[in-house]
């Protein structure tokens, strides 16, 4: 329990990304996206809805991402989400990014561990 | 239950302005919880229960409104209570002085209080975060912050200057009202000429109190479990 809350402190500022890099394999709806993410997380992480919208709605916003509605099936139309070339130049940005910041947190957490082992 | 999935987004949307924009979110929330309700009777859930952990993601529709936010609730009042308790207890050192020089005694001792009460108030809201782990989140009204924020700051300049308009009115103004000049004869009563006109900053934490829960919206808004 607690570790998923670490998780979630954690992963608060880069619900964008995560999104952006689950549509960059193709398009998907709202519900589809939550399913996406926690197989993907090794069935540990779970969005909220509310959450997946705010970044849905900023996402569509600046233009990263566009929806379109599916066709009707027996539950009403879904609505689709596409990545935009801007939301895969922002997602390859993200990448590069986050390697940066893993290799810095990595070195600086082994280095602690290594102070505290002696 | 598909009825029963309509007519509980309908009652979450009740009362709501339709715009087209709405009513596109609409549709899109209900489809996304049939979904989810499918899901959950394929994984081999009970109607009721499929549906009970279905309408459970969504029971308020605040954040698909402009300038709403929803954050887990008991870290946001705890960081909030945390820092006000700062806050107090900036103030109340910073007022220590009063006890020598007589002046603002009452904002010291009110500072006490206030820390006390603040702090008290985080250690059960950490209480309670450590305890009740259930997600549940709580709605900020960022418009309404905002809009609050700004009349506190208006109304702490207005107090700031009322305040110091009144100080230096009677000490500067001295000749007018008391017909002798006014005599500032050493350091101490320079000193605590300067600490009374330094007191009324402190009515400027009440805007930067508003001004940090607004902030802390965004770093405790509720994302996953």
């Amino acid at each position: 329990m607690n570790g998923q809350q670490i998780n979630s402190d954690l992963i608060r500022g880069l619900i964008d990304p995560i999104l952006l890099s689950v549509l960059l394999d193709g398009d998907h709806y709202g519900y589809g996206l939550i399913k996406e993410i926690y197989t993907r997380s090794g069935d540990v992480f779970e969005l909220k809805e509310p959450t997946l919208y705010s970044s849905l709605r900023r996402l569509e916003g600046s233009k990263l991402v566009e929806a379109y509605w599916g066709e009707e099936t027996n539950g009403g139309r879904r609505k689709y989400y596409r990545i935009t070339e801007a939301g895969r130049e922002a997602c390859r940005a993200s990448f590069e990014e986050w390697a940066a910041v893993r290799e810095l947190i990595d070195r600086l957490l082994n280095r602690a561990k290594g102070e505290n082992a002696v | 239950m598909k009825e029963n999935l309509k007519r509980y987004v309908d009652r979450l949307f009740a009362g709501q302005e339709m715009t087209e924009e709405l009513a596109d979110r609409k549709e899109e929330v209900l489809s996304n919880m049939d979904a989810r309700l499918e899901d959950y009777l394929a994984q081999g859930l009970t109607g009721e229960e499929a549906f009970r952990r279905t309408v459970r993601q969504i029971d308020s529709i605040a954040f698909l409104l402009p300038g709403v936010k929803r954050v887990d609730r008991y870290g946001y009042a705890a960081d909030l209570a945390q820092t006000a308790l700062l806050y107090a207890l900036l103030v109340w050192v910073a007022t220590v002085p009063s006890r020598l020089l007589g002046v603002g005694l009452w904002l010291h001792h009110a500072m006490l209080l206030a820390s006390g009460a603040a702090g008290a108030a985080y250690l059960i809201l950490l209480m309670l975060e450590r305890g009740a782990r259930d997600g549940k989140g709580f709605t900020v009204r960022l418009s309404l912050l905002r809009g609050w924020e700004k009349k506190t700051w208006m109304l702490a300049g207005l107090a700031l200057l009322l305040q110091w308009g009144m100080l230096l009115g009677v000490r500067f103004g001295s000749s007018l009202w008391f017909g002798r000049p006014l005599s500032v004869s050493g350091p101490y009563q320079a000193a605590v000429l300067g600490y009374s006109l330094a007191l009324p900053l402190a009515c400027l934490l009440l805007p930067l109190l508003v001004r940090r829960a607004v902030r802390l919206a965004d770093q405790h808004e509720a994302v996953g479990e």
